[in-house]
């Protein structure tokens, strides 16, 4: 079976990592249930307000001298946060860029033929974060409930070390 | 060994050399740096549609601001002729504020919803969310890079 590629790598580590960060910090909603990660653009009907979705999006791979096929590869990752107010989107957006502002480590998955639930995790380097954008999404007024109290914060991430 | 350099020409003449020097290149990359951002977003807005018009990637260009200063993208301009813009980089289940999930009156011809009042036409209420294209974030990524090459270009 094939290992996981970067892309499903970053994404399963960030999500792990703030899922694991969620539980650390209480970052709950007004019913003291915490705040679920999701990883993957907003669509399936079972997600339930408010939430935190994480994906990776893109990748730039500029070369890294003249000459040289060594590549300095960056990954954009889009976090979306869907807020039931816009009390709870600051406070998230808040936890959230501080949370990931020192960056979190990424791991290698190799899924398991004997134990799918438990794949084997290899300890990577660092992920390395960059802000790009950190700003409300405004749709507009009277638009639906999903889309009322959103925040967007765009990242590109690069690993360093090993 | 002393080694002296002595300018040649009057005082200050140099300095007013670079100067000039110095903002001919700061003009040239900031301009160079807004027709890459141009390129870019439409690039990406034309990459990730279904079925691209060209409305959308139209609606964004460079204009310069002052001297030195370049923008792309006029929010006054893409509210104005494109006001889903948002909806489309962001991703959203409604296309725009008053609109409630329902459809301007008309119908479906070769994947386009086309406005009309005719007998065949109607309200449709959207099945699906629109998928986020983050064609604005592509882009702001994209510059990091071609910052480093403006830059970096003699």
């Amino acid at each position: 079976m094939l290992a996981w590629g970067k892309y499903r790598n970053l994404e399963n580590s960030l999500y792990e990592f703030l899922d694991d960060k969620v539980t650390d910090d209480s970052v709950t909603d007004i019913n003291d249930v915490l705040i679920p990660i999701r990883v993957g653009r907003k669509r399936d009907n079972d997600w339930t307000l408010p939430c935190i979705t994480v994906y990776v999006d893109n990748e730039s791979a500029e070369r890294s001298e003249i000459g040289s096929n060594n590549r300095l590869e960056s990954y954009l990752i889009i976090i979306d946060i869907y807020a039931t107010n816009e009390g709870e989107r600051m406070d998230l957006a808040n936890w959230l860029k501080d949370t990931i502002n020192d960056g979190f480590r990424y791991f290698s998955i190799i899924p398991s033929k004997s134990d799918p639930q438990n794949p084997i995790k290899v300890s990577g380097g660092l992920v390395e974060v960059n802000f790009l954008t950190n700003a409300r999404v405004a749709l507009g007024q009277n638009v639906d409930l999903e889309d009322s109290h959103r925040h967007r914060i765009s990242i590109n991430t690069w690993i360093s070390g090993t | 060994m002393r080694l002296t350099v002595k300018a040649l020409s009057k005082s200050g003449t140099f300095r007013k050399w670079a100067t000039k020097i110095a903002e001919e290149k700061a003009e040239r990359a900031v301009r160079r740096l807004a027709e890459m951002a141009e390129i870019s977003i439409k690039m990406w807005i034309l990459n990730t549609s279904k079925i691209p018009t060209g409305a959308l990637a139209d609606a964004f260009f460079k204009e310069q601001i002052s001297k030195y200063s370049w923008g792309v993208g006029n929010i006054e301009h893409l509210n104005k002729t494109v006001p889903y813009w948002r909806h489309v980089n962001f991703g959203s289940l409604a296309i725009s504020a008053d609109w409630q999930h329902i459809l301007p009156k008309g119908h479906w011809e070769n994947g386009r919803w086309v406005e009309g009042d005719g007998p065949d036409d109607y309200f449709a209420t959207p099945g699906s969310p629109i998928q986020a294209h983050n064609y604005i974030e592509k882009t702001i990524a994209d510059m990091q890079i071609a910052i480093k090459q403006v830059l970096s270009e003699k």
